[in-house]
Formats: structure tokens, C-alpha cells, sequence
């Protein structure tokens, strides 16, 4: 089946941006601070100025590096029943986004400081809605602060079943994180199989590698974790204010890291992503869905799978909205430019306000328009039988198609999408039942998942394990 | 017996009208409607709870289904149509048992509109639901639709239209009724794509609904 790609740049384009990428990389070079990095990058062929902690990447240093990265990245879940393996050309997969601090409480619609409880609702609403695939953290307020991402990560493995993306505060954070996953997994081994976190460090731009994420990078590379290289260059603060060259920046700044992981720990599963948001020029924040959001999410998903062959994650479904009427054009129009670009992992489902809070609602809405993008994304399929020749004859002149075999047969094998909270019944039918609205209508689904969706729980002996690890990570942590 | 009846809902459920029937993978070459009914006739079942017990027990479930929206209206279809493959069977029996369907249907489009996948869905509907249709067909005259409620006298009249220029036309039929004063003799159902609850009670109809479906329990309850 022909994939419905969306091309915004030419194959030049392409071979300019990444050129570009090399001569940053090779001439500007980035801060890499982290002593033990530099050496190993150092022995691999890069110029390195110890002094200044600037390392300068030789294009074939990059480019070997990249060439022999995994091109597949597993995202599994506790059960392979939720697993996603995100590939080029294959379907796409959504994830939650990771960080916001408050929550849009689901019965009264408060805006307001996320709680603990919160996060095991969200977890129990992401387990039962299919087009969700992995979740991020929600940043709660009445939990220790120096363990919040511990707290939440033992929430995570406990009250659902998907993949868990998850970035430790520090380093001794992360270790008594991979202890959790181990506890799960049950041994290293297991863990590299079937990773069922995959963590998130960060690049700080322009061209800056902080010494705790270089850590964490490394330590996750040791275990087989597959990393999410955060970069967001804000577009005309953190980046060249042209788009070209903030995705040439993006690029280098992932390549850079990339090139890093693949030195200290050949096969580390990274997948491409990069984020660039655009400085909003009136008050200085980073916005998440302009229209020049749109256009990089596409863009950076066509670079991604078209130039290097990698599955490419995205920021399709942030939105800088706080109400309904916002956050839904700007994540479909964005969700849609990354999906026909190519995009493979759509990220930011349930989120609003530029990643400042998670909604329950929101999340409902979005996997229905995650269903339709999914639709969308598998195209038009010809071939003898969806050409219907043999049908139309059939029914012929003046006929109808509706009792037909050949219409019930590939109804239900999903040619045509049925939404779930979306109404598309005319006013009088929509009248009887209760002039709902699309937010009236994702509450009540909301609602009645935690009435109804039940998470198995994980074995005894497990619970007990991850219950003292928090205990001994509290001890230890929390001043 | 009752295994019987039981097996001849289900295929009717399922939209197997025969032991060819493309639908549920894993029963294909086991009997469907068509089988089963034969079975039951030859096992001398009577004709009442075959179809009682059997189709419309069957073709009931679907309607909730379709209520639930469980299922589409081509899945409704498939069931209707096995469960008249069974009906054409048990036909020479209907006859001679003397339990002909009593509820008498006209179904048209009116004139100036020839359109009818929905007429058509209503009409399919209504006969699976053991009423005796009359189709009339597309743009059909308010002469005819009168000519035929005297000739055939129907319980119920259903009227449809698609276009928003020819739903004057049902106002017209309903006070061509009126005037005729047979209003009071039949109950007169309209329906299409552009009529609402509003506009139905506004030109004098007795019932209206939004889908065939709903227009098959429409009406039942009008003769109630």
C-alpha cells in the first residue's frame, strides 16, 4: 500500500540541511561536559579542546557512527501486548508528553496542581485507550520533590501496562529507576529485550551537552534503554530564526549525541527527534503549535525517515492552547503534518498549555483523532478487490451497494472509520440524545473507563520490591 | 428444538444466509439460514416458532444491536436478507396455516425526487419485520399514492424524499389525504435525509424517525 507521504523539501534540501549538520559539527563542534565523553570521542577521531570542553566531530566520525545505529527501536510494554516497534514505513504509535505540573481535574474542570492520585487516573485512562501507546510523567505536587520522578515511575509500572518514557532528574535518580525496571523485568537480560522505559535526556541549545544527561545517557546506553535525545531549539532564541537553519541545527546537535551514544555503546537504540519550538517574539515563551510547528514536524519526519532511514518521533500534539476550541485544530493540523510526513512516534496526547498541564479529556479526544490519523496514515489500498469491478457490476444501474458482501465484508475490516466521541448524527438524533458536546461526550467515556477498566496488578513479591526500593530511594535522596 | 431455533437466530444475527455465506470465517460450509430452516421444516417444527423463536428472535437481537451501535446498517442488511431467505421458505406453509403478515405497507418517494437508498432501507427493513410492503418506487404522484391507499387500504403510508426542492411534496400528499378524508384510515409516516421531528409534526404526519431502524419501531407503535 502506498503510504500517504507528505514531501516539504526536495532530496537537495535534504542534502543541504544534513551537510550543514557536519559543518557545525566539524567547525563550531559542541560543549560536551563530561570529561569521560571527551576521551572516549577523542580516542574515536574528534578534535577535542579539553579546556573549553568543545569537541569537533569529523564528518566521518558522524556519519560511520549514524550508518550503524539500530533502525528500529522497541517500546515494549510490560506485556508484549502492548509493545510498539516503531519502524520506517510502518504505522504510527502516540505517546503522552513527559514534565507538565498541573491537572485539569475531570469532575469539576479546575485547572489545577497535579496530584499523585491524578497520575494513577491518567495511567488508568492511557492502559485502556488503544491509540495511545506509551505514557510520560506528570510532575506532582504532594510528593517528595527530590524523589517526584521515582514516585511517579513506581505509579507508572504499577497502575498500567504500556511503555514508560521517563527522564530521571539525575543520575542516582535514573540507577534507582533501573532498579524498578529490573524488579519487573526480572533480570538484565530481559530488560535489554524487551526495554519497558525508554528515558529521556537532553540537549540544551544551541550545541550543549549538560554532564548529568551525558550520565544518564550512558548509563541507559550500558543497559540497552533505548533515549530520547530532548533538543528544542527555539526558533529565533535558541536557533537561526529561519526554519532551515534551526532544522540544520537540530540536526547536527542530534547527530552530535547520536554519534556520542554510538561510541560509548554501539546498538544504543536512539530514535530521531528533535523538537524546535518557536519563540513567541511578544513575551519570549516557546510555542508548540504554530503553523511553523507544523511545517518542522513534517519536515523533520521526512529528514528522519527519507535522508537516514530511522523512525522518527515528533511533537505533533503539543498545542499551546488551554480551551477545547485550540487544542484541537492545532493537533490536527500538526499530528496531521507529522503522520504524512512520516512521523513514527506522534507525541503529546493529553496535553494542553504547552506541556504546562494534562488533561483527561483532552486525552479521550485525542486518541479519537489519533484513530482517524491512524485511518489516514494506511491510505488508499488498489488492488482487483478495492477496485470493485466484480461489485459494481453486480449491483449495477440504479443499485445499492449497502447489503452487499463485498461492503459489510471490508466495513468491517476498517475501510471506513467510526469515531467514538466525535457526533456525527444530525441535530434531531443528536437532540435526543442529549445535545452533548465533544468535551460532555469524552468526559462520560473518561468517567466510565475508571468506572469499568481494570489494570492487573503486578505479582506480590514485585510490589514488595518496588515498595522498598522508593522507601531506600526516599532515605537516600530526600532531604 | 429449541438447539434448533436457537442455531437459525444466530445465523440470522450473523447475516449467514446459507452454508456459503462469506461472513463469520471459521463456519463457512456449516448450514445457515437456509439449511436450518429446511431442517426445522422437515423436523415439523411449527411454522410460528420458526419464526418466532427462530428468525425474528434473531432479527430482534440485530435491531438492539444496531440501537447499542454495535453494528453498521450493512450488517442489518445482511440479516434482513437471510432472515427473508428463510421467510421464502416457510412462504407455501405461511400460506397454508393462513398466518399472512396483516400489517400492509405503501412506501414511495414523492414526486420530483428519485432517490431511494433510504426508501429502499426502510422498505427492507419493514419486511423483515413481517410487514407486506407495497413499493411504489421513486417520484411517485400524489394521485397514485391516493389511488393505492384506496385500492390497497395500508395500515401505514411512508413517504420519503432526499431533496430539500421536493419535501414540499409531502405536505402536498398529506392534505391531498386530508382532503380525500381518509386521514383517519391510515397512519402516514415520513422520512429523508432533509425532514426532522419539526418539519414531520408540522405538515400533519403521525410519525417520523431518523434511520430505518428506528422507522421499523416507529411503526409498530403507530398500530399499536
Amino acid at each position: 500500500m502506498t503510504k500517504p507521504y507528505l514531501r516539504l523539501l526536495s532530496e537537495d534540501d535534504l542534502k543541504k540541511i544534513h551537510e550543514t549538520s557536519l559543518r557545525i559539527l566539524e567547525n563550531t563542534g559542541m560543549l560536551i561536559d563530561h570529561k569521560e565523553a571527551r576521551n572516549m570521542l577523542q580516542e574515536a577521531g574528534a578534535k577535542v579542546d579539553h579546556k573549553n570542553k568543545i569537541v569537533k566531530f569529523p564528518p566521518t566520525l558522524v556519519e560511520e557512527s549514524v550508518n550503524n545505529m539500530e533502525r528500529t527501536i522497541l517500546h515494549a510494554g510490560r506485556e508484549p501486548e502492548y509493545d510498539v516497534e516503531l519502524k520506517v514505513g510502518e504505522d504510527f504509535a502516540s505517546r503522552t508528553a513527559g514534565g507538565a505540573t498541573s491537572y485539569i481535574d475531570l469532575k469539576t474542570g479546575n485547572y489545577r496542581r497535579a496530584r499523585i492520585t491524578d497520575l494513577e487516573e491518567f495511567a488508568t485512562l492511557v492502559d485502556a485507550l488503544s491509540n495511545v501507546n506509551a505514557i510520560g510523567t506528570l510532575h506532582c505536587g504532594d510528593i517528595p520533590e527530590q524523589t517526584a520522578d521515582i514516585h511517579c515511575m513506581h505509579t507508572l509500572l504499577e497502575k498500567q501496562r504500556k511503555n514508560i518514557v521517563h527522564n530521571a532528574f539525575t543520575i542516582k535518580n535514573l540507577e534507582y529507576m533501573i532498579e524498578m525496571m529490573l524488579a519487573v523485568r526480572g533480570s538484565r537480560e530481559k530488560l535489554k529485550q524487551r526495554p519497558l522505559v525508554h528515558t529521556i535526556i537532553a540537549v540544551l541549545s544551541p550545541l550543549y551537552m549538560p554532564e548529568d544527561d551525558i550520565d544518564q545517557l550512558l548509563l541507559a546506553g550500558k543497559y540497552g534503554i533505548p533515549t530520547g535525545i530532548v533538543i528544542m531549539p527555539s526558533v529565533g532564541s535558541a536557533s537561526p530564526i529561519t526554519l532551515a537553519g534551526t532544522l540544520a541545527q537540530g540536526n547536527a546537535e542530534l547527530l552530535g549525541a547520536m554519534t556520542l551514544a554510538q561510541v560509548a555503546n554501539p546498538g544504543h537504540p536512539i530514535p530521531y527527534f528533535y523538537e524546535p519550538t518557536v519563540t513567541d517574539m511578544r513575551s519570549g515563551d516557546s510555542l508548540m503549535g504554530t503553523p511553523e510547528s507544523a511545517m518542522l514536524c513534517a519536515a523533520i519526519a521526512q529528514l528522519g525517515t527519507e535522508f537516514y532511514g530511522f523512525p522518527c518521533n515528533g511533537i505533533g500534539f503539543l498545542t499551546d492552547g488551554v480551551i477545547c476550541e485550540q487544542t484541537l485544530f492545532q493537533k490536527a493540523c500538526n499530528g496531521l503534518m507529522q503522520c504524512l510526513g512520516g512521523g513514527s512516534l506522534i507525541i503529546g496526547a493529553g496535553v494542553i498549555d504547552s506541556v504546562l498541564a494534562i488533561s483527561p479529556i483532552q486525552l479521550v479526544i485525542d486518541d479519537e483523532i489519533l484513530g482517524m490519523l491512524h485511518r489516514i496514515s494506511r491510505g488508499i489500498e488498489v488492488n482487483d478487490d478495492t477496485l470493485g469491478l466484480a461489485i459494481l457490476d453486480k449491483v449495477g444501474p440504479r443499485g445499492s451497494f449497502l447489503a452487499q458482501a463485498h461492503t459489510v465484508l471490508h466495513l468491517r475490516a476498517g475501510e471506513l472509520y467510526n469515531p467514538q466521541v466525535f457526533n456525527w448524527e444530525k441535530r434531531d438524533k443528536w437532540i435526543s440524545k442529549g445535545s452533548k458536546g465533544l468535551e460532555q461526550r469524552a468526559k462520560e467515556k473518561a468517567l466510565d473507563i475508571l468506572s469499568t477498566h481494570k489494570v492487573e496488578p503486578l505479582p506480590d513479591d514485585v510490589r514488595k520490591e518496588l515498595k522498598s526500593i522508593v522507601k531506600k530511594a526516599d532515605e537516600e535522596l530526600v532531604s | 428444538m429449541s438447539d434448533l431455533l436457537e442455531a437459525i437466530a444466530e445465523n440470522v444475527i450473523q447475516g449467514r444466509g446459507d452454508k456459503n455465506s462469506p461472513f463469520v470465517k471459521e463456519k463457512e460450509g456449516e448450514p445457515g439460514v437456509k439449511e436450518l430452516t429446511h431442517q426445522a421444516i422437515k423436523e415439523g417444527i411449527s411454522v410460528e416458532d420458526i419464526i418466532n423463536k427462530g428468525l425474528l428472535a434473531g432479527m430482534d437481537v440485530v435491531g438492539k444491536k444496531f440501537k447499542n451501535d454495535e453494528i453498521f446498517i450493512p450488517e442489518v442488511l445482511i440479516s434482513a436478507e437471510a432472515l427473508g431467505i428463510g421467510m421464502k421458505l416457510l412462504k407455501p406453509l405461511i400460506v397454508e396455516s393462513g398466518l399472512t403478515p396483516t400489517n400492509k405497507v405503501v412506501i414511495g418517494t414523492v414526486k420530483g425526487d428519485l432517490h431511494d437508498i433510504g426508501k429502499n432501507l426502510v422498505s427492507m427493513m419493514l419486511q423483515g419485520s413481517q410487514f407486506d410492503v407495497l413499493d411504489l418506487g421513486v417520484d411517485v404522484s400524489t394521485e397514485k399514492f391516493i389511488k393505492t391507499i384506496k385500492q390497497k387500504k395500508p395500515q401505514i403510508l411512508a413517504l420519503s424524499c432526499l431533496l430539500t426542492s421536493s419535501m414540499h411534496e409531502l405536505k402536498t400528499v398529506i392534505d391531498a389525504i386530508k382532503k380525500e378524508g381518509l386521514q383517519n384510515k391510515i397512519k402516514i409516516m415520513v422520512g429523508g435525509a432533509p425532514v426532522t421531528k419539526e418539519y414531520a409534526n408540522q405538515i400533519g404526519a403521525d410519525g417520523f424517525a431518523e434511520d430505518a431502524v428506528l422507522a421499523v419501531e416507529k411503526a409498530k407503535e403507530l398500530l399499536k
